[in-house]
This record gives C-alpha cells, structure tokens and sequence, in this order.
C-alpha cells in the first residue's frame, strides 16, 4: 500500500503524463536533417567514366572502390562533387577519410598525410580540334606547346605548364571541346574513353574532328588517398588495400573493368600499375 | 552594323497601333487619356530616333481591355517592329515558372515549405560559405545548413544559390569564391543554352556551397531554374510540356514557346548592344562580360536540351499581356481558372521576405511575393503607381508591372543590351502609363 505522501505526487504525474500526451502523439515538427549525419564520404569528383555522378553504379572506378569497402567492411559513401577543387578541399581543410581520382595537386603538407593506393592505370592523351590546329604535334617536350593554351580542370598541377609558358584555361571536358572550337583553348589532355564519351554525348556529328595527338602524354593512375590524419585513416587504407587484392585475386575486378568497359576490350593496359 | 538614320526615321513613321484582338479598345472608355498615351509613343520614337534602341512593343490595358498596343522601329535589319514580333522575355519567364509551381501546389502535389531535397535529393546535407578573416592559412570554410532549401525559399530567391553573373553587380570575395565552383562545375546563368539537360545542371548546382545560409538573404539567382527541373520531378512531365499544357493553351498563349517554332523565325526580334549614346549594332556573336555571358541568337535554335526555368521563355506582347490579365482577374481569364484567387493573393500581394528589400530591379520599399517585386510604399526612388503594383523584367530589356488597384497592366517589349541602361526608360513608362488614368 502506498501511503498518501507518495499517492498525491504519483497521480499528479499521471495526470501530467496524460495530459500531455497527445501533444506527443502527433508529434513536433522536426525534420530529419536535423538528426545527426554520421556517415563518412569519400570525396572525388565526375571523371567520366571512370567516376560519373550520372550513372546508377557511378563508373567503373567508383564500382571497384565500393565493391572493395563492402569487402574490407570499411563503412564509408563516396560523394562526387562537380567541383575538383572542393574534393580537395574536404580532404586538406574538413579532415575527409579519403579522396578518390588522381592528379590531387595536393600541397606538401596534404602530401605527407596521405597514402594513395592505385587502382587502374590510364593512358592520357592529348588533343586538338583540326579544322583549327592542324600543325600541332606533340613530341614529348611540353615547349613544342608554347604560348598555346592548355584547357584543363580546375584543381589538376598545372605548374609544368605554366614553366612551359602555356597559358591556361579551366573548364569540364565538354566546354574545353567547345572552346577547342571556339579557339579559346588550343588543347586538351584525356584518356580516349573519357574523350568518347564526351564526343558521343556533345558533339556526334563532329568526332572526327577532334583528334588524338600521336604519342601517349602521359600514363596515370586513378586510385584513392586516404588521410592519415583522420582517426580511421591508416587502418582504412591497409583495410582498403587487402580488399582490394581479394577481389582482384578472386576475378571480381575483372569482371567490374568487363561489365563497364565490353567484354571484347584489353584491360591489361588498366592495370599496368599492378605489375 | 550601323543603323541608317533616314530607315530608321521612316520606320518611327509608319509606326502603327495594330489591333489584334477585341480586347482593343479606345482608351477613354476604361478610364484612360488618349493623349496622355501618346507621350508613351513620343517617348519611345525619341528613344528610336537617338539610336538608344532599334524598337520596341508597348502594350497598355486597363479593366481587362487593351487600350494601347504600338510597335515602334525595327525588329531587325531592315524589318519593322510589328505588334505580334516575339521576344526573349529572359526572366519574365520566372513568373511563369513560379505560376507552373503554384499549380502543382494547388494539385496537392507539393507544399511550398517543403525541402526541395525531398524531391531532389542532391539538396539534402548542403554547405554554405563562410569566409575566414584575411590572413587565415585558407580564405573559406563550409559549413552545414541550418535547414534545408524550401521551395519557398526558390519561389522567393532566399536560397542563398547566385546568378554567376551577379561577380559583376555586387562584387565580394565570398560572392567571387561561390562563383569560382559555379565555373568548375559548369554551372551557366541559363542566358545561354548550354548542351545539357536542366536536370543534369540543377543536380551539379545542388551540391555547391550556398551564398548564405537559406532564408537569411535576398539574392537573385538560379532558384527559378531549380524550380524548372522541380516541376519536371513533380509532374513527371518535361518542364516545357507542362508549361505548354498547364499555363499556355489553357491561357490561349500561342506565341509563346521555350524553342520557337521554324515557322515563327521571321517574327523573332534581333538583339541590339546600344551604348546609349547613338551608336546602335545588332548583336551577331555571345556577348561576354566577365561572368555574364547572354547568347541572344541561342534563341533562333529551334530545338535543343536545355529549359531554363528563369530565362528561356520566347512570347509577345499580347501573349504576355493574357498572362498577367489572369493574374489582375485574380487566377482566371475569359472563363478558364488557373490558379485561385487565395493562390494570387499569396503570390501577389504578401511580402515572403521579411526585412529584405527587392532592390536589384527597383528600390527599397520593393518587397517580394512568389514570382513577383510587390511595391510596398510610394516614398522610395522606383514608383509603379501604388502601393501593391507587382513586376518584373527581363535581361534583354523588357518589362510588365500590373496594377490592381487601377485593374491596369504596363507591357514595354525591347531587345536592348546591356541591361543597366534601360532603368530610367522602364520607369518613365510605368510613369505615363500610370498619368494616363484620367478617371
């Protein structure tokens, strides 16, 4: 039996609990971005088609990478941002896990505390628009472009250029190749999947206009810089790397560079860096 | 090429007032001096006769009648200005854009407080930028919204997402670095038609930072445009399709397009860059200054991708006029009801910017509703003739500005650049517009 001090606050606060509760029950409006977002992004931005924000499996580069975190089971969302410059930035200034792409232009300091695991080699090439360049050849020395001008993303080193003298214009790849057109820009460089794309997309009356310079420019490779200064960093890049040579040992990577690139294609050249 | 002066004097001469429809009337029966009008047509042909323009349409209505419809100069070289000549009407296409929405909201299909992210999720998780103090090892940081974007925030451009070229009208750092990602990301103010679809830029768009946090600014900008690629998601129909079904052929607008029909091309207006002071050319080539870029002869395309919910919109006087006569008679127009009248006094007569002033086209005491500047006082710089007159203009010069109180509409139709000059021109209109009420 209750006695009649502890009665009178206990039906006081079932009152209260009645009273209240339909206010409750429909509820305040809060809205859900409210709720803490606790998720870990990778930043890179659109490099189509290895990395495509309008794809549903966001290119073949992002497959791998996201095939690779489910594995190594590293919980983890790659975001593509249209902007290189801001991937850059969340990983030198926001402290982000990871950032995915290559040619970063990281400073000494965004340098030193990242560890770049490579994922698939590229061959870039450089090219020009012919009804406007016919003479310009590439032969391996970046002074053959002099006073020319260079059309290239925002975010990717320049510096060679510049020491070249070629002058530099920024933009995505489909208004360089309409600057290439309108002589804004003399040249561009790109692997020929990303160029094709582009092509097929802006310009498929006018493909053959725009053509390869001969020789390679230069062999790259995409991949993904994690952070060592973030708290999972190192462990996720060792987690990252031994997932990423189980799928390549167990033919899921060849199957993912197969499904998006065609059957019939080598992919040996994509993973040049691997030998 | 340079204008000869004696086309041009012959041209201001055999300007005519061409009846097009019964709504014509003579001015005096609703209210309205004849001869006061006509200081419009003087004003106008001196405007022809200094070269500061090639031509223009002007269209005064009043108790749903027009009283004055005029063409005045060239629509082109050599081609006279007629009364049915169409113009890129660039942002008076935002109105149309903002009605388009408004009946999806009246349709139960959206709430204008809804986040935009619920229907385009690359809104959700948004930044906004702040700058650091000079000297700081890096000039900004990101950082997160405090809300989300609403669709109230796009119908009322308190968003916080730029026009690019707004660098060139308010220059600031933090203006120039949000521009710098709208430029790495191909982001274009729509004055052109770049190669994609609306839906392709507005997600690009969604994922840079904001100006300033939703809600706790005025800027004008790419919001309408947002709005386009919303209706597309709501509808599930094309922005043009729904535009044309949804407001055009209901309102009986059939000049008024988002790519012009080949047949329409010989009515198409050229676009003049005039330095005000007599020396007038038509324009030939993208004018570019600094971040603005205006393609006037992207409008000659008669097909393409991209549907700018802020600038695409070709139309004509009279067209434009039946648009703003539905919103004087409060949502309706002869017998067809588009929006409902609580829906236009919502848009048209409540202020959803608080303590913001909608300078950038008027003055202070210009506030703004869902689409439209609403005049708020009589006492600032800008005066449409009342208190509760709303408007707007277009990048090409042109503007309309309805009054409710008086039941008149003001419809001035150019294609003039660059845009700042034509301020005093547009006022004087609304001027003798509004002393022409001789009732």
């Amino acid at each position: 039996m209750l006695n009649m001090n502890v009665k009178a606050p206990l039906s006081f606060l079932l009152c209260l609990c009645i009273y209240s509760a339909p206010s409750f029950a429909t509820g305040p409006r809060v809205a859900p971005s409210l709720f803490a977002n606790n998720t870990q992004y990778l930043y890179t931005s659109d490099f189509s088609p290895f990395i495509s924000s309008q794809t549903e499996n966001k290119g073949v580069l992002i497959e791998i990478i996201n095939t690779v975190l489910k594995s190594s089971d590293i919980s983890a969302e790659v975001n593509i941002l249209p902007s290189k410059t801001m991937a850059q930035y969340y990983f030198s200034q926001e402290n982000a896990l990871a950032i995915i792409g290559y040619d970063f232009n990281f400073s000494k300091q965004s340098q030193q505390k990242s560890m770049f695991v490579p994922i698939l080699s590229i061959d870039e090439y450089y090219y020009t628009y012919a009804p406007v360049q016919q003479e310009l050849k590439w032969n391996g020395e970046l002074s053959s472009f002099k006073n020319k001008v260079y059309g290239t993303t925002k975010g990717n080193n320049v510096a060679k250029y510049k020491a070249a003298g070629i002058k530099i214009k920024y933009g995505r790849l489909a208004s360089l190749l309409q600057k290439m057109k309108n002589k804004q820009v003399d040249f561009i460089k790109s692997p020929q999947l990303s160029l094709n794309n582009a092509l097929d997309k802006h310009f498929p009356q006018q493909q053959s206009a725009f053509i390869k310079m001969e020789a390679k420019a230069i062999e790259s490779v995409l991949g993904i810089a994690f952070n060592t200064q973030h708290a999972d960093g190192k462990q996720s890049a060792e987690k990252f790397k031994q997932g990423l040579q189980k799928i390549i040992a167990n033919g899921e990577f060849t199957s993912i560079l197969q499904y998006h690139l065609g059957k019939k294609v080598d992919i040996n050249p994509y993973l040049k860096h691997l030998k | 090429m340079k204008l000869p002066v004696l086309l041009l004097s012959f041209l201001c001469a055999s300007c005519s007032h061409t009846p097009l429809s019964n709504n014509n009337v003579d001015p005096s029966t609703v209210g309205l001096s004849n001869a006061r009008l006509q200081r419009i047509d003087n004003l106008i042909d001196q405007h022809i006769a200094e070269k500061k323009i090639a031509g223009a349409v002007t269209l005064i209505a009043r108790k749903g009648k027009i009283a004055h419809l005029r063409a005045a100069g060239l629509a082109d070289t050599n081609k006279a200005m007629q009364t049915d000549s169409i113009f890129r009407i660039v942002s008076m296409t935002k109105p149309i854009t903002s009605t388009a929405i408004m009946l999806l909201y009246e349709q139960g299909k959206l709430l204008i407080s809804d986040p935009v992210s619920k229907y385009i999720p690359e809104f959700k998780n948004q930044k906004v930028i702040e700058m650091l103090p000079a000297g700081s090892e890096f000039p900004y940081k990101l950082v997160a919204v405090k809300r989300d974007v609403t669709i109230h925030d796009l119908l009322t451009h308190q968003s916080g997402i730029l026009y690019l070229a707004s660098t060139g009208w308010f220059p600031n750092a933090k203006r120039e670095q949000v521009v710098s990602f709208y430029r790495d990301a191909g982001i274009t103010d729509g004055f052109c038609r770049p190669d994609e679809s609306i839906g392709d830029m507005v997600k690009r768009l969604a994922k840079l930072p904001l100006y300033a946090q939703p809600g706790e600014t005025w800027e004008y900008g790419l919001s309408v445009d947002v709005l386009g690629y919303l209706i597309e998601v709501v509808s599930g129909q094309k922005f043009d399709q729904f535009v044309q079904t949804e407001i055009f052929d209901p309102l009986k607008m059939q000049d008024s397009h988002f790519y012009i029909p080949k047949h329409k091309l010989n009515r198409l207006t050229a676009d003049w860059n005039s330095d005000w002071n007599g020396s007038l050319e038509r324009v030939t080539a993208p004018l570019i200054n600094g971040d603005l870029a205006l393609c006037p002869n992207d409008a000659y395309a008669t097909s393409g991708k991209y549907l700018s919910g802020g600038a695409s919109v070709l139309s004509t006087a009279y067209d434009y006029f039946r648009f703003a006569q539905m919103y004087l008679n409060k949502g309706e127009l002869d017998g067809v009801r588009l929006l409902s009248r609580k829906t236009v006094e919502l848009m048209t007569e409540t202020n959803h910017i608080g303590q913001h002033d909608a300078t950038l086209l008027h003055s202070h005491g210009w506030k703004f509703g869902l689409g439209f500047a609403i005049q708020q006082d009589r006492s600032h710089n800008v005066d449409s003739g009342d208190k509760g007159v709303y408007e707007w203009a277009g990048y090409y010069s042109t503007r309309f500005s309805i009054n409710p109180k008086e039941e008149t509409i003001t419809l001035f139709l150019s294609q003039t650049s660059p845009f700042g000059a034509h301020f005093s021109l547009w006022d004087k209109i609304t001027a003798l517009s509004t002393s022409a009420i001789a009732d």
